[in-house]
């Protein structure tokens, strides 16, 4: 494994360095100026050239290009435009709010997707099977924001059990913060788990069709036992990498979650950022969300491996 | 079958039933908490205590205190007080602040104020003419963002004692003085550094800062020693950002949010309508017009007046809280010329036969418009309008960086804009930047035009500015350079138990705000 | 992207090399109960979308004064806030809805599969295009969208840009994945052998091998550029007004779901019906794909 990660190393680093090109270029690549914004509507073209300058754009791109990347190696992200603020602790103080989200939502997922392609791939009643994969189609047409919105009307103003909007840290106060979790997370991981319930059912249907499957029923091993030892050790490969994929969608991928329940998190600072001009906080929010992917992509290939023997790592 | 039950399935049974039982008893409940942090309905006496969580669309912009700013409307005023109060409901009665008189002397060319005594910043420093001398330093610096440079530029400002300052200045400050005033608020020397990041927010207001989170929110706590005595009323007030409007809404709706600014009028009036818990709130005035910098011919720049139904704005925008003298003018300005309203009242018949007159059936007109839901809802009817008279009406939307950069540079060609119309003629004609004679974004420009509008800011005596105001608007209606076509207050929604929610020129004054019993 | 949240699963097994046939096969497909409730519903959908001109002729930007009118005879879903049939509206919005996904699909799949395939070609130049799909497939939510549309300005063709390039990196792991899979295959290697060009061996044998498959993901990603279309309209850079669009109707009608909640009944259920024949049409592919 050691050496699978080491022969790794040539491509995730250009991979990086190709994105930090593309996340440096892309944002001013859109018209438009980062000062107009700190200046406000009103401003002169005068006081938008002044600010320009105190805000170093007037630079060379290269030597700000390089500036930042120096930075990054020092542990220094760089300065946000718009708030004049280390755009470390602009991420950080979001940090926590998406990775709650993200990890209540990925248990979600987890359960939502396993638990439902399990059903659908070992229950033998027709009936229950349509039920299942009604469910499941539907959920799989569903956008997140409709099943948010759904959600919301229900919680927030039918049945007023949970809080429809804000955010209380769970680590300051575990009972509440939760309940602030449960909607989001649900809207979140709900549409997404009928993906994982899917592969899941697919690759149990077809792991069913195996040799090995035949053997064990020919010996007399009672069907609960083989779809328990057999079908569904050998049907999880493809949901772990799904979730192993999608575990970096739910961190960066809640934009539309987190502005319906108000949330802030990195996904808004993200948008407003984008909207902004403000570059050095999209600059470095692109790149971390790219390595995170590249991580994670590495990780399920380990772990993928570590399930199926017949998978090597080349 | 039974044996098959793996340690794992126990392991997941325990954590459903956990989580069951955290959600059905276990711990309280936060949508009860939200409830109870907000004293329940009623009227009458004011309360002390009790936190307001005040949404905002976007979030604050801490380096833009000295200028009216909407991402800074419900916090600025709490913490940072200028020397005159102006509100733009009533512009011609501005209320003392910090200073507590002031004189104008009869050419209008010098002002003497006098200064509360007994107010200090929130490090404990007292309040003095030097620090009014410092603000109006900084506000003049190149790269400081405010909206009164241009009158600022004009003025000397000394300190004629510790508790007197003198201005003179090189135009008349009778309309102009106290709308300055009111968009300066005055800043901390010792930490006015601090001011640039949001890392140090000291001023003399109700509230001082305890936390500040770039892009999300603002925290404020009760300022125990405020120069007022027995205010402020409230503990603390969570200024927080809540960019979507849909969220906006379910925040109030839900009991989380008090106080709301920043959503479209028909948001605000689909929490308030019909119910008992919230209430509209007029905040700033302001006038939103079209700009048509891209259209040569005159007479296409009336048709286009005539051509566009503003009343139908008025109502299906801004809810018909706004009017449509077609003036750019604030009706509450002594100074406003009541006769020339309406001249370009809707009438599309007129329109179209300027429109032929010109020869400009189916000219295109290009609009460049910030991307936000009221202008793009304002530039759909436009769209419709202009369509019905055989014009050809494009769009352009842009994120706020591009719009306001192309603007600025003078390239917008015909826009929509949005500005405050906080104060007199004279005062816009010199700041507001679809008027002023200097760095405008509007590219018409004459020499009558200039003649006329130094005509406003050199009058004196109300006569002359009356007069001058009538000559100016009469050529501004016939060039029709611009329209303006509703003005309206800024929508914010209140909870119905709060009292005294006081909005002026830079945003609400939280000072007096309360629950009711 | 959260799209990601769909995937394809993946193809049978054994694999047999196989001449023609694929067109009854999708026929097949298409007998079975989903693939049918999938071919009417995109039937009736595609149609009135077609026809929404001869319907109503009127046009989707016919305003009144007459604004946010509860449903009535002449306007069956009442009216939007500027007086205009949310109704016709509506089936204006899928009619952008469907010229977006329609065109901008079959292009990210065609440049997609190309991507993928390129390493069949150059296996540097194969690489170098895998590692340009990951940098795309790691850009986090919506992100590469709004910048798309950032760049080239609000409107139709950003949106079939972002929608475009959010797809390649699905077709072009799909396509990638094919080949290196049919490339290890006897039949590949014997042809390969037998001294059959390698061109040759890419149409005829590798590429229908890799259809099957990259169908299935274009109609799983239908569904994808529908949601991308409305989550741009939710953070304000959707198609241009007047036009109508799914997404952009969805999103004013949120704010009035109490009291003309119609407002987003209509395009919500209109985004549902599109979603789930797409959906529908998937599962009825892969059936098909796996059963042979």
């Amino acid at each position: 494994m050691t050496r699978f990660l080491i022969r790794r190393i040539p491509s995730v680093a250009l991979v990086l360095v190709a994105t930090s090109v593309i996340a440096f270029l892309l944002p001013r690549l859109v018209p438009g100026d980062p000062a107009a914004v700190v200046a406000g509507p009103d401003a002169s073209a005068e006081t938008i050239a002044a600010i320009r300058t105190e805000l170093g754009l007037d630079r060379p791109l290269v030597s700000q290009y390089f500036d930042w990347i120096g930075g990054l190696f020092t542990g220094d992200l760089g300065q946000s435009l718009r708030f004049n603020r280390p755009v470390s602790e602009l991420i950080g103080d979001r940090l926590v709010s998406t990775l709650e989200l993200a990890l209540l939502s990925g248990v979600l997922l987890i359960v939502f997707g396993i638990g439902l392609g399990i059903l659908a791939g070992s229950t033998r009643s027709r009936w229950a099977r349509v039920l299942v994969e009604g469910t499941n189609t539907g959920l799989l047409a569903a956008p997140p924001f409709l099943v948010g919105l759904l959600l919301i009307l229900l919680f927030g103003v039918a049945f007023r059990v949970l809080p429809t909007s804000g955010e209380v840290a769970v680590l300051d106060d575990p009972g509440i913060g939760i309940q602030y979790l449960i909607l989001p997370a649900l809207a979140l991981a709900l549409p997404m788990s009928a993906g994982v319930a899917r592969l899941v059912q697919t690759r149990m249907l077809a792991v069913r069709q195996e040799d090995f499957i035949d053997l064990a029923v020919s010996k007399g091993v009672p069907p609960r036992r083989i779809d328990v030892r057999h079908v569904l050790r050998n049907s999880l490969g493809p949901a772990v990498v799904a979730i192993g994929i999608r575990f970096g969608d739910l961190l960066a991928g809640a934009v539309v979650i987190e502005a319906i329940f108000a949330r802030n998190g990195l996904g808004q600072l993200a948008v407003s950022g984008a909207q902004s001009a403000d570059y050095t906080v999209v600059q470095v929010l692109i790149v971390g969300a790219v390595f995170i992917a590249v991580i994670g992509q590495l990780l399920t290939e380990v772990v993928l491996a570590a399930l199926d023997p017949r998978v090597r790592l080349g | 079958m039974r044996k098959s039950t793996t340690p794992r399935r126990r392991q997941a049974g325990v954590a459903v039933v956990a989580l069951a039982s955290l959600l059905a008893a276990g711990c309280s409940s936060a949508v009860n908490q939200a409830e109870e942090a907000t004293a329940s309905g009623g009227s009458g006496e004011c309360q002390q205590g009790g936190t307001v969580v005040a949404a905002n669309s976007s979030a604050p912009e801490v380096s833009r205190v000295f200028a009216q700013s909407a991402t800074n409307l419900l916090w600025v005023r709490a913490v940072f007080e200028p020397l005159i109060n102006v509100s733009t409901a009533a512009l011609d009665d501005p209320q003392p602040a910090l200073a507590t008189e002031w004189e104008i002397s009869d050419d209008g060319l010098s002002a003497v104020l006098q200064l509360r005594e007994g107010v200090t910043f929130h490090s404990g420093r007292a309040f003095t003419a030097d620090d009014v001398v410092f603000t109006i330093q900084q506000a003049l610096d190149p790269a400081t963002v405010s909206d009164v440079k241009a009158i600022l530029a004009g003025w000397e400002v000394e300190a004629t004692g510790e508790h007197e300052v003198t201005i003179t200045s090189a135009t008349p400050l009778t309309d102009t003085l106290a709308s300055t005033l009111a968009l300066t608020p005055i800043v901390d020397s010792e930490s006015y550094a601090g001011l640039a990041d949001g890392s140090q927010l000291v001023g003399t207001g109700p509230f001082t800062v305890e936390s500040y989170t770039p892009g999300a929110d603002i925290v404020l706590a009760k300022n125990t020693d405020y120069w007022q005595d027995g205010l402020p009323y409230l503990d603390r007030i969570e200024s927080t950002t809540i960019g979507d409007s849909t969220a906006q809404v379910s925040s109030l709706r839900s009991g989380r949010a008090q106080l709301s600014s920043g959503l479209t009028v028909q948001d605000a009036l689909s929490v308030t309508e019909g119910s008992p818990q919230f209430e509209l709130l007029d905040t700033i005035n302001g006038t939103y017009p079209i700009i048509l910098d891209a259209v040569e011919d005159q007479r296409v720049r009336q048709a286009i007046g005539y051509a566009i139904d503003k009343d139908r704005i008025n109502e299906q925008v801004f809810g018909g809280r706004g009017t449509t003298d077609g003036l750019y003018w604030a009706a509450a300005s002594d100074t406003y010329p009541e006769d020339l309203a309406g001249a370009y009242d809707y009438d599309p018949e007129q329109a179209r036969q300027l429109i032929e007159e010109a020869g400009a059936a189916g000219t295109e007109v290009p609009i460049t418009i910030i991307n936000l839901p009221v202008i793009a809802a304002e530039y759909e009817i436009i769209a419709n309008n202009l369509t019905e008279v055989g014009l050809t009406p494009s769009l352009t939307a842009l994120a706020p960086p591009d719009y306001q950069q192309r603007l600025s540079a003078g390239t917008g060609g015909n826009f929509l804009s949005l500005r405050g119309l906080n104060g007199s003629p004279s005062f816009l004609l010199q700041t507001n930047a679809d008027l002023r004679l200097e760095g405008a974004h509007r590219q018409f420009d004459t020499p009558e035009y200039t003649e006329l509008a130094t005509a406003v800011i050199e009058a004196t005596s109300p006569e002359e500015s009356a007069e001058a105001v009538y000559e100016l608007t009469e050529y501004m209606n016939e060039q029709a350079f611009l329209h303006s076509l509703v003005t309206a207050p800024g929508a914010a929604v209140q909870a119905t138990d709060l009292q005294d929610v006081d909005v002026v020129l830079g945003g609400w004054v939280p000072a007096a705000t309360c629950y009711t019993e | 992207m959260e799209d990601t949240a769909h995937q394809v699963p993946e193809t049978g097994r054994s694999r047999r090399p196989r001449g023609g046939g694929a067109w009854s096969r999708y026929a097949s497909a298409l007998r079975t109960p989903k693939g049918m409730a999938a071919a009417i519903l995109l039937v009736v959908l595609i149609g009135g979308a077609l026809l929404a001109p001869v319907i109503f002729p009127g046009g989707y930007d016919q305003q009144a004064r007459g604004a946010l009118q509860g449903p009535s005879g002449a306007h069956p879903l009442g009216t939007d806030e500027f007086g205009r049939d949310i109704l016709v509206r509506t089936v204006y919005g899928l009619r952008t809805d469907l010229s977006l996904i329609l065109t901008a699909v079959p292009v990210s799949l065609v440049i997609g599969t190309l991507l993928g395939l390129a390493g069949y070609v150059s296996k540097p130049l194969g690489a170098v295009f895998q590692r340009v799909l990951d940098i795309i497939l790691g850009f986090p939510g919506l992100i590469l969208g709004i910048m798309i549309v950032l760049v080239i300005g609000t409107g139709w063709l950003a949106l079939f840009l972002a929608i475009a390039v959010a797809g390649l990196p699905g077709f072009g792991r799909m396509a990638r994945g094919g080949l290196l899979s049919e490339e290890q295959r006897e039949y590949v290697l014997a042809a390969r052998v037998l001294g059959v060009k390698r061109s040759t061996i890419m149409v005829r044998h590798i590429l229908p091998n890799v259809v099957d498959p990259l169908l299935v993901q274009a109609s799983v990603f239908m569904v994808i550029a529908i949601f991308i279309e409305a989550g741009l309209s939710i953070v304000g850079l959707g198609i241009n007004p007047p036009n109508p669009s799914l997404g952009a109707m969805l999103n004013v009608g949120a704010r009035y779901v109490q009291t003309l909640p119609s407002y987003v009944i209509g395009p919500g259920v209109m985004l549902l019906l599109l979603a789930l024949a797409f959906t529908l049409l998937s599962d009825a592919l892969n059936q098909a794909a796996t059963r042979r």
